[in-house]
């Protein structure tokens, strides 16, 4: 099931990623992985994100945005 | 397959505030000590992207603001689950140095500039017993307290079991959610905080992580504990909040603290109708007057923040973000200001958690934190007397302590070696299988029946239905598939909720009457009953069944 997404909503990883693995650690549900062909953060477990937002917080280079899905939004 | 052994004194199993905290509380006392988290101990637990605020009572000079007015507060409000010798001594004892020690890992209660403490009021209190504070980055601080005094930590390793032997525990297992490595703690003490339990109730938008609390907090403490011999107690009470709708997220205590007012769809601010305190009731009354203004055809509600002065609506919006991060994107992207419009709020999911912000659900403890298995200690949201951060803060740095003098009195043996190996057995069997369930879709039955029978409106024959469902549920725990170390993570945290929602349905069956509404509202018997229920459902296995009993508690004494 685990499966690379490029979801519109969730944690949004964009372009400046400098691959410095925090926001996989430091995620409290492990939900990112690295890619290892980009060596990009990714998020792998978008069921599973609290939308805590540890991943953008302590991003080095603020490169994380979150987008609610319409489940969130539009109820 | 290889095993990594450590030796410790103490080990602590979970490293979220609680955790963090006995493990300060035993390396300062002494003790070698091994903390297992299955996260990074930097951002891991309910409390990973910060918090805002603290519940303490300061001998600033007002009435209410003693140890005195505030114990008997405590006894009024959460007669009937709590044990006052053990908050006493757990809580009053310990709040001076908790404060003192918050300031020293650099996350003062008190505000740095000014050096006054920012007082709220809400949930029923005698006065502004809750302190607000920047915790924004009070994990990744008590992180680094906790590595700069020595302990080991293991990142990534979560707890699977512990060993017991005559009654004593020899240790802890545990396996790392990346690499799959296997790893045993040696320990005469066990100190256990993993939090309570989310997750088992289905959710008001049907995300299932879009939870209140910390939705990787899955019970494992008490379903351990439970399986060790200990005994649980005030596992009956399904607590619920207010949320904005949509979201699951934290934050209404801080609404309520500023003075925000409950509307119905009439525009009517409903609360007096349910409570003498109107808005600022305790929590399990604003739920029941949300779900009674619902039932009676006045909803939806909402909360409406624009009457809030000028100059606490600032410091609202200005720490929104403390407590969630995200609360103010969400408020963003779904179009509310909360200056200008009243937004609609929804009663969240249930959880398994203490009934009151002043006592807790979860392994029952004595004044020294330990539990009815010897070694075995319990800190923060997984043990009966204890409740979010005040008391992780207070009682989980003396679990911490006592647990190593304990280690210190009474060394046990290594656990068996035959029970070391059929625990990793055990615990790899969902990635061994060719075929399988996935774990979401056997917890997504879990967290339907959870709602549906041990929800918030309980009745006997609903409940035996629920334990029904349940067992025949568990038969599939056997068939759990995982692909990964993860998913083998997310498989164990299933097994975890199943134990923990059969306990809440057996506890919930034991109490013939309601308490703490709605919280443990029997529909078959909708009264408070003081004179027969004044005390505790205790919880333990008894030859492989769930067995509970009634235990009274002494409420008069302060």
């Amino acid at each position: 099931m685990a499966t690379q997404t490029h979801a519109k909503e969730g944690p949004q990883i964009l372009d400046g990623c400098i691959g410095c693995v925090d926001c996989v650690d430091l995620c409290p549900g492990d939900v990112l992985a690295m890619d290892a062909k980009t060596n990009k953060a990714v998020v792998v477990y978008l069921d599973e994100c609290w939308y805590c937002g540890v991943c953008r917080m302590d991003c080095p280079v603020d490169v994380v945005r979150f987008e609610f899905p319409v489940t969130m939004t539009k109820l | 397959m290889n095993v990594n052994r450590i030796k410790a004194d103490v080990a602590i199993v979970g490293g979220g505030l609680a955790g963090l905290n006995s493990a300060l509380g035993a390396v300062e006392a002494g003790a070698r000590v091994v903390v297992m988290d299955k996260a990074k101990i930097e951002r891991s637990g309910a409390i990973a992207g910060g918090v805002d605020h603290c519940m303490a009572y300061l001998n600033q000079g007002e009435p209410w603001d003693t140890r005195e007015v505030y114990l008997a507060f405590v006894a009024k409000a959460a007669f009937g689950a709590v044990d006052l010798t053990v908050h006493e001594r757990i809580f009053c004892d310990e709040l001076e140095a908790a404060i003192d020690r918050m300031a020293g890992i650099g996350c003062p209660l008190h505000d740095p500039v000014n050096g006054e403490y920012y007082r709220t009021r809400s949930f029923g209190q005698p006065g502004p017993y809750w302190v607000n504070f920047d915790g924004k980055n009070l994990k990744p601080l008590l992180a680094r307290a906790v590595r700069q005094a020595g302990c080991r930590v293991l990142d990534f390793v979560t707890t699977t079991n512990l060993f017991v032997h005559e009654g004593r525990v020899q240790g802890a297992a545990g396996y790392h959610i990346r690499d799959g490595s296997y790893w045993v703690v040696e320990s005469p003490a066990v100190v256990v905080a993993t939090g309570n339990t989310n997750r088992l109730f289905e959710t008001p938008s049907g995300m299932p992580f879009n939870t209140w609390l910390c939705p990787y907090d899955t019970g494992a403490a008490q379903a351990m504990a439970y399986r060790a011999g200990a005994t649980l107690a005030n596992m009956e009470y399904v607590r619920m909040t207010l949320v904005p709708r949509g979201f699951s997220a934290p934050g209404l205590n801080a609404f309520a603290g500023e003075g925000a007012t409950f509307i119905n769809a009439l525009g009517e601010s409903y609360m007096t109708r349910y409570h003498e305190l109107g808005d600022k009731a305790p929590r399990n009354s604003l739920v029941y007057g949300a779900l009674m203004e619902v039932r009676e055809g006045r909803g939806p509600l909402f909360l409406d923040c624009t009457r809030i002065p000028k100059e606490n609506m600032a410091i609202l919006k200005g720490t929104l973000g403390t407590d969630k991060d995200t609360l103010p994107d969400f408020f963003r992207q779904k179009g509310i200001d909360i200056g200008v419009d009243p937004f609609e709020v929804e009663v969240s999911e249930g959880m398994q958690t203490g009934p009151l912000e002043i006592v807790g659900s979860g392994v029952k403890i004595d004044a020294q934190c330990m539990s009815n298995v010897e070694g075995l200690f319990a800190s923060g949201d997984c043990a009966d007397q204890m409740k979010v951060v005040h008391m992780a803060l207070t009682g989980g740095y003396a679990a911490g302590r006592e647990a190593a003098a304990f280690a210190a009195r009474q060394p046990s043996d290594a656990p068996d070696e035959r029970a070391v190996l059929a625990e990793q057995q055990r615990l790899v069997a969902p990635l061994q299988r060719a075929s399988g369930w996935h774990y979401g879709e056997v917890e997504t039955v879990l967290r339907k029946i959870m709602k549906e029978y041990v929800g918030p409106m309980r009745s006997e024959v609903g409940l035996q239905t629920a334990q029904k469902k349940l067992g025949l549920l568990r038969e599939d725990l056997d068939r759990l598939k995982a692909e990964n170390p993860h998913e083998l993570m997310r498989c164990l945290e299933t097994a975890e909720l199943l134990t923990v929602g059969e306990i809440m349905a057996a506890a919930a069956l034991a109490r013939k009457e309601s308490r703490f509404i709605p919280y443990h509202y029997r529909l078959d018997f909708p009264d408070q009953d003081d004179a027969h229920w004044g005390g505790q459902i205790l919880v333990s296995e008894q030859d492989g069944q769930i067995s509970t009993r009634f235990q009274a508690l002494d409420g008069d004494r302060a």
